[in-house]
């Protein structure tokens, strides 16, 4: 089946201005931000959860701390030299 | 004919018996003209469909349907009630998405494998009692490993090797697990364990099930072999084993606290190893053993919330997981290949897949809106209210891992990343794309409508996902993993190597093994060569002249005649079944095994 070439075009276009989105991702974050001063848990289920701004700190900080923790300790430690896995079929 | 009558009061159609018949007649039929009996596949999934939802609609409560007495025993082959019906309701969905997904395979093999896989899952969910199970998890087994070694590759021949070892392993702890049970017990009845009254037979069992669940440390059997099968294969494989073992664990083993804690180790251990793995079908196996931890530490939790998080999640997984195999199958099918290094800038050359592919992965990253929100804040939030609260942020922190590897990492290298690919791609088949178009309308569809869900499940537990709080979390959550993404993304770049994982530990067992069965038959062996040439030969020598004599007066015409009539007689054909393979011996016992069922049942 042919895939749409309207559709990869577009997404040409939105590659071309990634720029753009990037504005956009920290404008959403920061709104997120805001609302969190707003909107608070209910009940939180432990004392962090009731302030605001830890989910994103939590998300964040894991985020940042996995990617340097696996990448760069970890995986030396556990990569090997790949098989011959035959994907090419 | 006592069968006959049995088969009368059967008051359902058991969705495993179409797989079956449908197995045995593509024992019949020809590869070359598949374009005809393709649409065949769809029969078994669509009366699955009819037949589970006919039981949901019908009287509520528990209802064994189908007792067969067989060997002296009764065989529980239809236990339906809320429970079972719930996985049986997704099981019959996937085999029905995963048949269009595969229609295009002129391979009679793969869908025979296919249909023993997906009969073994549903005898499972309705055994009623541990014998018939096992029947059944052995035939999910050995239907399983064909996807597998059905590939084609030496890779996949040797994963499907240790894939079959260790699930053998696995049955033997169910089996002896249930015969000891037997033996003190009396009965094989498959009924829930209260976590202070389980005896060492309980936990015999429990390992089997462990196995099949991809239980951290005995998984690894998982990320070695799934990657490795088929590309429609890997759908079926996806969805049936584990969730099977998550329904078994459920029934049995609710609140055992090593299921809690060890479902929240396999969270993030699946987590951390996607996070660093190149080839993307592996990346989504790391997440299957990720993703079952949620429901793996749910059941092990055991509130009515947890465990109905543990069903809604399985059930959503189920869809969302089968999608992302779906979009990983395409650009295997397409490009060739499914290492992150050898994919990018296919966004533009891929737009439904990227498009299909990327539903799933905000799917099982529980963003609002699709199945995995409605699913996974469940089971968090029922940890949370049991006050397991290190649990909970446990789950918390794998999902960000979850966003983070398969919502960002992966489409980001398979897509974008590198400028606009102009690798050449092989067309994708329509059926391949339907497929992947009917699981992401169902994960919007459970996304956007929870209750159609949540009416499924088997506790009453009130939870409402779309609160303004619940909603503002999951956004939190995701949008910084994204920003965490791109300030490491210089740093997440995927590189070509094999990880070190449990599976290297158990070759290593093999090969030691190996040798030491090896070193020393060696070294007899070199001993009795000399003894052999220093004084067998010079005996074997005179006996020779005696045996040639005897042989040349009054052997040979006895011989003659008969050799002629073997020779005639089939032993051409003897000679040409011995293929040497163990896999076509594995099939030929299957074979014989539900023929000798079946006339065991019928004129027993």
């Amino acid at each position: 089946m042919r895939e749409p070439n309207s559709l990869g075009a577009w997404l040409d276009a939105a590659r071309n201005n990634a720029r753009a989105f990037k504005i956009l991702l920290y404008a959403v974050l920061a709104v997120l931000v805001g609302l969190n001063v707003v909107i608070l848990p209910r009940h939180p289920h432990f004392e962090g959860e009731g302030v605001p701004g830890f989910w994103a700190v939590f998300a964040l900080v894991a985020a940042i701390g996995m990617v340097v923790v696996l990448k760069k300790i970890v995986y030396p430690l556990l990569a090997r030299p790949e098989e011959d896995t035959n994907d090419r079929s | 004919m006592t069968g006959l009558d049995q088969l009368a009061g059967i008051h359902f159609l058991h969705p495993s018996i179409a797989f079956l018949a449908l197995a045995l007649a593509l024992a019949f039929l020809k590869n070359d003209q598949y374009r005809i009996w393709r649409w065949l596949l769809l029969a078994p999934p669509v009366m699955a469909i009819a037949s589970v939802v006919s039981l949901t609609m019908g009287p509520g409560g528990a209802r064994e349907l189908a007792a067969v007495s067989y060997l002296g025993q009764t065989l529980s082959l239809g236990r339906v009630d809320t429970l079972s019906l719930v996985f049986a309701h997704v099981f019959a969905i996937q085999s029905l998405i995963g048949f269009i997904y595969a229609l295009h395979v002129p391979s009679r093999g793969q869908h025979m494998a296919a249909c023993l896989y997906v009969a073994g899952a549903f005898g499972c969910v309705f055994a009623g009692d541990y014998l018939s199970l096992f029947i059944f998890w052995e035939l999910m087994s050995i239907g399983s490993v064909f996807l597998i070694w059905l590939r084609g590759t030496p890779a996949a021949t040797a994963a499907g090797f240790r894939y079959l070892l260790f699930h053998i392993f696995g049955g033997l702890f169910l089996l002896a697990g249930l015969l000891l049970r037997h033996a003190e017990l009396g009965t094989f009845a498959f009924t829930a364990v209260a976590p202070d009254a389980a005896r060492y037979f309980d936990y015999v069992i429990l390992i089997g099930f462990l196995v099949n669940a991809a239980f951290v440390p005995l998984h690894a059997w998982l990320p070695d072999a799934y990657p490795e099968g088929t590309v429609t294969g890997a759908v079926f494989l996806s969805a049936f084993t584990t969730k099977t073992a998550v329904y078994v664990l459920a029934r049995g083993y609710a609140g055992f606290e090593i299921l809690a804690v060890g479902g929240c180790v396999m969270c993030l251990y699946g987590v951390f190893y996607a996070t660093i793995e190149n080839n993307t079908r592996r990346i989504l196996a790391y997440h299957i053993v990720s993703q079952v931890g949620y429901m793996v530490c749910g059941i092990g939790i055991g509130t009515a919330m947890t465990l109905d998080g543990a069903c809604a999640h399985a059930y959503a997984h189920i869809l969302y997981k089968g999608l992302l195999f779906m979009g990983a199958g395409c650009l295997l099918y397409s490009a060739g290949t499914a290492k992150l290094t050898e994919l990018g800038g296919l966004a533009s050359r891929l737009p439904l897949v990227m498009i299909g592919y990327m539903v799933g992965a905000v799917s099982i990253s529980g963003m609002p809106l699709f199945n995995g929100f409605v699913t996974k804040t469940m089971t968090i939030t029922g940890a949370a209210e049991a006050h397991r609260t290190w649990l909970a942020l446990g789950m918390e922190l794998a999902a960000v891992g979850t966003f983070l590897s398969v919502g960002i990492k992966l489409p980001y290298f398979a897509f974008w990343a590198k400028p606009k690919s102009t690798a050449e791609l092989k067309p994708i088949p329509w059926n391949m794309y339907l497929g992947m178009g009917i699981a992401s309308a169902l994960c919007l569809f459970i996304g956007l409508f929870p209750q159609t869900l949540y009416a499924l499940l088997p506790f009453p537990t009130e939870y409402v996902p779309y609160t303004s709080w619940h909603v503002l979390q999951a956004c939190l959550l995701l949008g910084f993993t994204g920003l965490g993404f791109s300030f490491m993304r210089k740093i997440i770049v995927p590189h070509p190597s094999r990880n070190l994982d449990f599976d290297f530990l158990y070759r290593a067992v093999g090969r030691g093994f190996v040798k030491l069965v090896s070193v020393p038959t060696a070294a007899v062996d070199n001993v009795w060569t000399d003894v052999y040439a220093k004084i067998g030969l010079r005996g074997l020598l005179a006996a020779g002249r005696g045996t040639s004599l005897f042989d040349g007066k009054g052997i040979d015409g006895v011989i003659d005649g008969s050799a002629r009539g073997v020779r005639e007689g089939g032993g051409a054909t003897v000679a040409r079944a011995q293929t040497g393979r163990i896999q076509d011996y594995l099939a030929a016992a299957v074979a014989l095994g539900l023929l000798l069922f079946a006339a065991v049942w019928f004129l027993g």
